[in-house]
C-alpha cells in the first residue's frame, strides 16, 4: 500500500490552497496534513431527475460551498442512506471552487488522519468516485421548462420527464453538503482523474495564453520588415560560416605546429643521448688513467718507505756492538730514538707532500674533464 | 438569502406549503420541503 502513496505529493495543497484551508481551520495545518482533490459537483446537462442548473445557480452553489465550508460526507455502517447528515460521516471539506466549461468544481481538503486514511485510500483507488450535491431551492426558482412557471405551482400542469419537459434551477438559497454515493443523479458528478484534470488544464491555459501573445506579436510585424530581418539574418549566417571556416583552418595549423614540436623534442632527446654516449666513455677512460697514476705513485711511496725502513735497520745493526758499557748502552738508544724521530718526521713531511701532489694532479684531471 | 415571500406570513405560509405539498404528491416529484418551505435537493 505504501508505494501507492508515493504519488500523494502531487495532491498535497500548494501554498495558496494551504492559506485558504488554514484561514478557517482551528489550527494551522502543514501541507502533509492532507490532500486536495478536485470534485466535479454539477454541470449544465440534464440529470437523471430531469433537472438542469442555470449558470447563475451554479455560481451561487460555488459561493455557498465556500461560505459554508460544506462537508464531504460518506454514510457509515448503520446509516439508512447516503446524504446522512452526521458529523462522524464527514471526511473532508470544500475550501474553494471553480466554474469552467459549464462545470462547477469544488476543491476539497481530505485530512490524512488515522481514521480518515482508509477513506482516502478508497477514494484514490477508485472505490468512492461518485458524489452528489445537497442544497436548497426556493420553490419560485424551480421552473418548468415548458411554461416557465414554478413546477410546484398549481398553475403549471407539466410533469418533468413528460414530452421532454425538464426543470430549471435558476437559483439556490443554501448549499449543505456533498456526499459520496454509489449512483448520483448527475452522472458525471464525483472525483475525476486528478492529474489530467487539474494540472493539464492549468498548463493548457498557460500554453494557450502564450500562443495568443505570440500570434499577436507576429501580426504586429509588417511583411517588409520580416523580409528585411530575414535578409539580415542570411547575411549574418554567411559571416558566421566564414568565421567558422577560418577557425577550422587555424585549428589545422595549430595541429601541424604541435606535431612539429613533438618531432623536435624527439630529435633533441636523440642528440642528448648521442652526446652522453660520446662524453661518458672519455670521462671513464680519463678517470681510469688517474687511478692508474695514483696506484703507481702509491707503489713508489711504498718503495721509499721500504728503503727507509731498510736504512733504519741498517743503522740499528751498526750501533749494537757498544752495548757492553752502561753509558754507551743508553746513547745508541737516544740516537735510535732520534733516528726514529727523524724518520717519522721525514715520513710525515714527504708523504703529505706526495699525497698533495697526487691529489692536485687528480683534481686537475677531473676538472679538465668536466670543463 | 431571500426568504420566500409566501412563507413570511404564517397563514399564507401554511396555505402555500399545503399547496406545494399537494402538487408534489400529484406530480410524484422526488423532492421534499424543509420547515422553511425550501425544496431540499439531493442530486
Amino acid at each position: 500500500m505504501k508505494e501507492d502513496y508515493d504519488d500523494l505529493t502531487i495532491y498535497h495543497p500548494n501554498d495558496d490552497e494551504l492559506e485558504l484551508i488554514n484561514s478557517r481551520n482551528p489550527i494551522p495545518l502543514r501541507k502533509e496534513s492532507g490532500i486536495v482533490l478536485r470534485i466535479h459537483a454539477v454541470n449544465r446537462e440534464e440529470d437523471r431527475g430531469k433537472d438542469v442548473f442555470e449558470e447563475y445557480a451554479m455560481e451561487r452553489m460555488g459561493q455557498l460551498s465556500v461560505k459554508n465550508r460544506i462537508p464531504i460526507l460518506l454514510a457509515g455502517d448503520g446509516d439508512s442512506s447516503d446524504h446522512f447528515w452526521m458529523s462522524k460521516n464527514t471526511k473532508g471539506f470544500v475550501f474553494d471552487y471553480e466554474l469552467k466549461d459549464n462545470v462547477l468544481y469544488y476543491k476539497a481538503f481530505f485530512p490524512l488522519t488515522s481514521t480518515n486514511r482508509p477513506v482516502v485510500e478508497n477514494i484514490l483507488h477508485g472505490l468512492y468516485t461518485k458524489g452528489s450535491v445537497g442544497f436548497a431551492i426556493n420553490p419560485k426558482d424551480y421552473i418548468c421548462s415548458a411554461c416557465d412557471r414554478p413546477i410546484v405551482s398549481k398553475e403549471c400542469p407539466h410533469v418533468p420527464g413528460d414530452d421532454g419537459v425538464f426543470t430549471k434551477i435558476k437559483d439556490v438559497v443554501d448549499n449543505f453538503e456533498y456526499s459520496l454515493v454509489a449512483v448520483p443523479m448527475v452522472p458525471d458528478s464525483g472525483i475525476p482523474k486528478q492529474k489530467g484534470v487539474i494540472l493539464m488544464q492549468e498548463e493548457d491555459v498557460k500554453v494557450e495564453e502564450n500562443l495568443v501573445e505570440t500570434e499577436e506579436k507576429l501580426e504586429e510585424i509588417p511583411v517588409e520588415k520580416t523580409i528585411k530581418i530575414n535578409l539580415e539574418l542570411n547575411e549574418e549566417s554567411k559571416n558566421l560560416l566564414a568565421s567558422l571556416e577560418n577557425f577550422s583552418k587555424n585549428l589545422t595549423n595549430d595541429k601541424i605546429t604541435y606535431d612539429d614540436t613533438i618531432q623536435d623534442n624527439k630529435m633533441s632527446e636523440e642528440v642528448i643521448e648521442q652526446k652522453e654516449e660520446e662524453i661518458i666513455p672519455d670521462s671513464h677512460a680519463e678517470l681510469m688513467g688517474c687511478m692508474k697514476e695514483i696506484k703507481d705513485n702509491l707503489a713508489g711511496l711504498h718503495e721509499k718507505v721500504d728503503s727507509l725502513m731498510a736504512k733504519m735497520l741498517e743503522m740499528e745493526s751498526v750501533e749494537e756492538p757498544s752495548e757492553t758499557k752502561e753509558e754507551s748502552k743508553e746513547e745508541p738508544e737516544v740516537e735510535v730514538k732520534s733516528t726514529k724521530k727523524s724518520f717519522e718526521e721525514r715520513l710525515n713531511e714527504e708523504i703529505p707532500d706526495h699525497r698533495k701532489s697526487v691529489n692536485d694532479k687528480l683534481w686537475e684531471r677531473l676538472t679538465m674533464g668536466v670543463n | 438569502m431571500d426568504e420566500p415571500k409566501d412563507l413570511n406570513q404564517p397563514k399564507e405560509k401554511d396555505e402555500n406549503l399545503n399547496d406545494i405539498e399537494n402538487v408534489i404528491k400529484k406530480k410524484k416529484l422526488n423532492i421534499k420541503l424543509n420547515e422553511k418551505g425550501y425544496i431540499i435537493k439531493k442530486l
